[in-house]
């Protein structure tokens, strides 16, 4: 039963995010973007890591593609615009990108232990355990990237301080 | 903790209860209950012609909505305009599916009554919650109109900006209970008094924020036609319909939230929960086959009191302008949200 779910998520993944590049309107691709996001998340959670499948949500759902909708809204972009073909651009850009991928994909997959046999501890993908690891064996990392988000967030700050006063 | 572990058929039996109930039974309650309570404050009957107390009136209602003309925009983009209001209601019915309402005792075992009890249950209504800005902000935007575009992200950024306070407060809740599954927050405060009275400033925050979340008086913009254009001004029939079934359906949510994370969701009273009725009685409340749903109905009408404060709320306080909404969460309820998660650090840590 879990590997049907597990197909009908991953198939419907691959499905969306097909159509974020495929569809001509930026709105519709970032809701695909969405939709995609929401399958990956339901893998999350078949794989019984729920902390991983929620923050898939909260953060990229639920924050970052708003923010892309939002600037799309603001930018008002205009259907002759939309109209313009540019597929062999893409093509090229896409097929470069999709190199790119593959040759990751290929060295993961041969990292990959050959085993089926991998345990997992119970409080896999928990809160609890994932705060742990977080600021255990991660600490440092993880304020470091805390300090990168802290001096993005005084970035902006100052930008925007910056073009009132001119 | 996923549903595949248990037999398909209660999962699905419990999934069409849950989900029947909020929808089938509290909606439409819920709008009867505005209508006669609004009534009942400014000194009218209120419906009183369809059924017995009006009780029919909501069926006549959407027996109207569905027959009146739908308008569509000319311009509108088709797709994303059909999806906006189910998107609305989407999220409001999904965050349910993580409220437990009651506990069992099955083979020794205290179990709550919900759907998924998920590990990460607080924060997986969170973030379904900010899911809801996407109805909001493609509402306005695929009606191809100057105004509900304003008034998506006018909208948009309201519901962004009430987040914040709430998952301050939310997060407060969290380090108190040390969990974030909700049977696990609720048990907390079954032995360590009600968080209520252990973050007072955090539960002041959090029924501030909600009343925004849900787009309720004071904070209902979108719905000041007379003086403000919102999003869903392009709507009409069932589609303009489900944007306030959604809020309704939200109000429910997160009165069941309170409830769970203030009031010590189904327990009895603070210092005072079922168990030590049970004890008093002689026999456990919990596996009764009767008595079990006293806890239950217990929760129903805590969850009840704080839907009336909505509606009371809204036929008391004036609407805010759109200014003082925004300073009103920058600057007033995200501060005082950091000193109550401050406070909180400080008094678990003292605590433990």
């Amino acid at each position: 039963m879990e590997a049907i779910i597990f197909y009908i998520f991953s198939g419907f993944a691959v499905l969306f995010s097909l159509m974020v590049i495929l569809l001509k309107n930026p709105v519709t691709s970032a809701l695909s973007l969405v939709a995609s996001f929401f399958c990956v998340s339901g893998i999350f959670f078949l794989l019984h890591a729920s902390f991983l499948g929620v923050i898939q949500i909260l953060i990229y759902a639920g924050a970052i593609v708003v923010l892309f909708l939002y600037v799309l809204m603001l930018l008002n972009i205009k259907k002759e615009d939309l109209i313009e073909n540019k597929m062999e651009r893409r093509l090229g850009y896409g097929g470069k990108a999709l190199v790119l991928v593959l040759v990751l994909f290929a060295f993961q997959v041969i990292d990959l232990p050959t085993s089926s046999t991998m345990q997992v501890r119970e409080s896999f993908g928990t809160v609890a355990s994932f705060g742990q690891e977080l600021l255990g064996p991660f600490a440092i990392v993880f304020e470091l990237v805390s300090l990168v988000l802290l001096a993005a967030i005084l970035g902006v700050v100052a930008l925007i301080s910056r073009k009132e006063k001119g | 903790m996923l549903l595949f572990e248990q037999n398909w058929l209660g999962a699905i039996l419990r999934i069409l209860i849950s989900f029947g109930a909020i929808f089938g039974v509290l909606v439409y309650m819920m709008v009867w209950a505005e209508r006669k309570i609004s009534a009942w404050i400014q000194d009218r009957i209120g419906p009183n012609r369809v059924g017995p107390f009006g009780l029919l009136q909501g069926l006549a209602d959407g027996i109207k909505f569905i027959f009146k003309e739908e308008i569509k925009p000319q311009n509108c983009h088709r797709f994303l305009y059909t999806l906006a209001p189910f998107l609305a209601v989407f999220p409001a019915v999904l965050a349910f599916g993580v409220v437990p309402f009651g506990a069992r005792e099955i083979g020794g075992e205290i179990k709550p009554l919900v759907v998924a009890d998920i590990d990460a249950g607080i924060l997986f209504t969170l973030s379904i919650a900010s899911l809801g800005v996407f109805s909001i902000l493609l509402a306005g935007w695929s009606s191809n109109s100057k105004y509900p575009v304003i008034g998506g992200l006018r909208a948009g950024a309201q519901v962004i900006s009430y987040e914040v306070p709430m998952g301050l407060a939310v997060l407060a809740v969290l380090l108190l209970a040390g969990s974030a599954r909700l049977s696990d927050i609720v048990t907390m405060q079954n032995t360590h008094g009600w968080f209520l009275f252990l973050c007072p400033l955090g539960f002041f925050v959090f029924l501030s924020s909600i009343f925004a979340e849900t787009n309720r008086l004071p904070f209902d913009l979108p719905e000041g036609e007379t003086e403000i254009v919102g999003y869903h001004a392009e709507y009409s029939s069932m589609k303009f319909a489900m944007f306030f079934m959604a809020e309704y359906a939200n109000m429910i949510t997160v009165s069941c939230l309170t409830v769970l994370m203030f009031f010590g969701g189904w327990e009895f009273l603070p210092f005072c929960g079922w168990n030590q009725v049970s004890t008093f009685l002689g026999r456990s409340i919990y596996a009764d086959p009767i008595l079990w749903l006293v806890p239950t109905i217990w929760f129903c009408l805590k969850v009840f009191f704080f839907l009336f404060l909505f509606i009371w709320v809204r036929w008391t306080l004036p609407r805010f302008r759109y200014d003082q909404l925004m300073a009103l969460s920058w600057k007033k309820l995200i501060p005082i949200g950091v000193v109550n998660l401050v406070t909180t650090i400080i008094l678990v840590t003292k605590l433990s």
